[in-house]
């Protein structure tokens, strides 16, 4: 790799943190430290950029360099009307060892991708494969792209890879392994600051080393699967969300919670399925609380509005097939087939027991601390975190539904991707468990 | 007792994570080195071809794509499949077709005027004669171009 590329992948990196710095400080409110708006930064600006690289493709450069522009000049504005109080950084013996942690995780990544720069299987076969007709394909991409696998896969992924490559002037495989590593960091990073913020630094810290030190989530940092993304995506909607609910009930929240969705449609089919569960989710309560939930959902499809009509326009103009629609018969005969059902819950089960690839598993002495310190009953009934539980359930329930009806044999389809599927949750699954941790009264003594 | 045991658990919680996370690092470091990867080792097979390509005006389009199992004309192992989607991969945007058909999408009209041999298995004595020998990399990979004939 040239000193060039090197120099066309930093600023391609850059950019994008300076596009989602400037969209987090706006829609953060200014109550919030502002760690949170550089947690949040990474996934808003790669999702933005990714965006933009499929609506702009030849004039990219041009359209972002006015963006620059703007953003820059947006935010010396804030800058100077800037009022809000710094918050101190707390240094914590526990903080220490996660930041030893994340540079573990980070050498760890870093050495994947040099051994594997293509990614695994999926990497290169369908997402690389993605973006190189991005890359290489001029105009024709839309033509050729059909001729490869799950051409209908949104392209969040490929289009960074291309974009990549765009600033580097050349394609440098290990840059599609550049999105996963600062997202799967960055989610760590809103697991601690979000629970550090509602809990205490502690519980923060200590549920942030969880996420990290599941192999299985390091390994698809730096897999270049699009499914570690993704996950990144649903965390962020659902912490937004608990943050919204628990700290300030700004609606600009909500906005972000929408555009993070729309991001997560963007990354992956499953995606488009988590935006229908939060927006199941956020109008559940609408015979109790009409205006109220008028209000909040108006607000999160604001954000939403643009990653989606971006969904909606690749859906409709690239005429990609997918496998589970095209191939699907004999669809009744197979919901109410016992044996199919036997089997998902089967594989629910084991998979579930067997997920992370832990040399020493967590699940026992976690289930220990949280019975030990108790479970907050009040968390439980607030909106967030209902709301919360809500979308990761019907995600659950929806990824159900799709192995009972799966064109493909059932068990092959279970073997190869039911894993990915709880990955996808895994950090928004340890969020919530790190808010529900504590009863009330520890929680106040560990904020004092 | 109770501030022990969360104590303790806190500690065993953090020792485990550091543990996986160390763990990990180890085992990939026990991965092939970058140059023995399937992929790094295919574009490495794969390169020349796109070379010539390029400098004989077919920047992209359809090819042809064979093995010794279709001059054989025996049906595809999960091996076969797995060559013919790397090809895809390193070759794009050329669309490696067999068949008529890619590896997914609708069917491609009419003849590719190139044909891709990967013969990693081994190279065959004989092939179509309406194959013309244009490019043999020496590592299995062959280019040919389709006459009439």
């Amino acid at each position: 790799v040239t000193g060039s590329a090197l120099f066309g992948l930093a600023a391609a990196l850059s950019v994008a943190l300076l596009f989602g710095y400037a969209i987090t400080t706006t829609l953060l409110p200014r109550s919030l430290p502002r760690h949170f708006s550089w947690a949040f930064a990474p996934g808003a600006g790669l999702g933005f950029c990714s965006l933009l690289f499929f609506l702009f493709r030849r004039p990219m450069f041009t359209v972002e360099s006015g963006l620059t522009v703007i953003a820059l000049w947006h935010l010396y504005r804030r800058k100077r009307e800037e009022t809000a109080v710094e918050a101190s950084l707390r240094p914590h013996a526990l903080g220490l060892v996660l930041c030893g942690a994340i540079g573990l995780a980070f050498a760890a990544s870093a050495l994947a991708v040099d051994r594997m720069p293509h990614g695994s299987w999926d990497a290169w076969a369908i997402w690389n494969t993605h973006a190189r007709f991005l890359f290489r394909d001029g105009s024709d991409w839309r033509d050729d792209i059909q001729y490869s696998y799950h051409s209908d896969y949104p392209l969040l992924t490929s289009a960074l890879t291309a974009r990549f490559w765009r600033y580097a002037g050349q394609e440098v495989p290990d840059a599609g392994a550049l999105p996963g590593i600062v997202l799967a960091l960055s989610g760590v990073a809103i697991v601690a600051l979000t629970l550090s913020e509602l809990r205490a630094a502690s519980t923060g810290v200590l549920f942030a080393l969880l996420l990290l030190g599941t192999p299985f989530y390091l390994w698809h940092a730096g897999s270049q699967y699009a499914d570690g993304p993704l996950s990144f995506f649903i965390l962020s909607t659902i912490a937004l969300l608990c943050l919204y609910t628990e700290h300030n009930s700004d609606r600009r929240l909500l906005v972000l919670a929408g555009f993070t969705a729309g991001c997560a449609g963007w990354t992956k089919n499953e995606g488009a399925l988590f935006i229908v569960a939060c927006c199941v989710a956020l109008l559940l309560p609408v015979g109790r609380a009409q205006s109220k939930v008028v209000e909040r959902f108006v607000a999160f499809s604001a954000g939403l509005v643009f990653p989606l009509a971006t969904i909606i326009l690749f859906k409709v103009t690239i005429f990609g097939r997918n496998d589970l629609i095209h191939f699907q018969s004999d669809t009744i005969a197979k919901i109410l087939d016992l044996g199919r059902h036997r089997m998902i819950v089967a594989s629910y089960v084991t998979k579930f027991v067997s997920f992370g690839e832990w040399t020493v598993s967590p699940f026992l002495p976690l289930l220990l601390l949280i019975g030990v310190r108790g479970i907050n009953r009040q968390v439980m009934r607030s909106f967030g975190w209902v709301t919360g539980t809500i979308v990761v359930g019907l995600l659950l329930m929806g990824y159900y539904f799709v192995y009972l009806v799966t064109p493909i044999d059932l068990q092959v389809h279970l073997n190869t991707s039911l894993d990915r599927l709880f990955l996808q949750v895994w950090p928004s699954m340890i969020l919530l468990a790190g808010l529900v941790c504590g009863n009330e009264a520890e929680r106040k003594n560990a904020r004092a | 007792v109770k501030r022990l045991i969360a104590n303790l658990t806190v500690t065993f919680l953090v020792v485990t994570a550091c543990w996986n996370i160390w763990r990990y690092f180890q085992n990939v470091a026990d991965l092939l080195p970058r140059s023995s990867e399937g992929i790094v080792v295919q574009e490495d097979r794969y390169r020349s071809v796109r070379d010539l390509l390029k400098v004989m005006g077919y920047p992209k389009g359809p090819i042809g794509f064979i093995t010794n199992r279709d001059l054989k004309a025996e049906p595809y192992s999960a091996e076969e499949t797995a060559q013919w989607g790397r090809a895809q991969y390193v070759m794009v945007p050329w669309i490696m077709i067999r068949n008529g058909r890619g590896l997914d999408g609708p069917p491609v009209s009419g003849d590719a005027p190139f044909v891709i041999g990967d013969f990693w298995d081994g190279v065959p004595a004989k092939v179509p004669s309406n194959l013309v020998k244009v490019l043999d990399t020496g590592q299995g990979v062959i280019l040919f171009r389709r006459t009439s004939q």
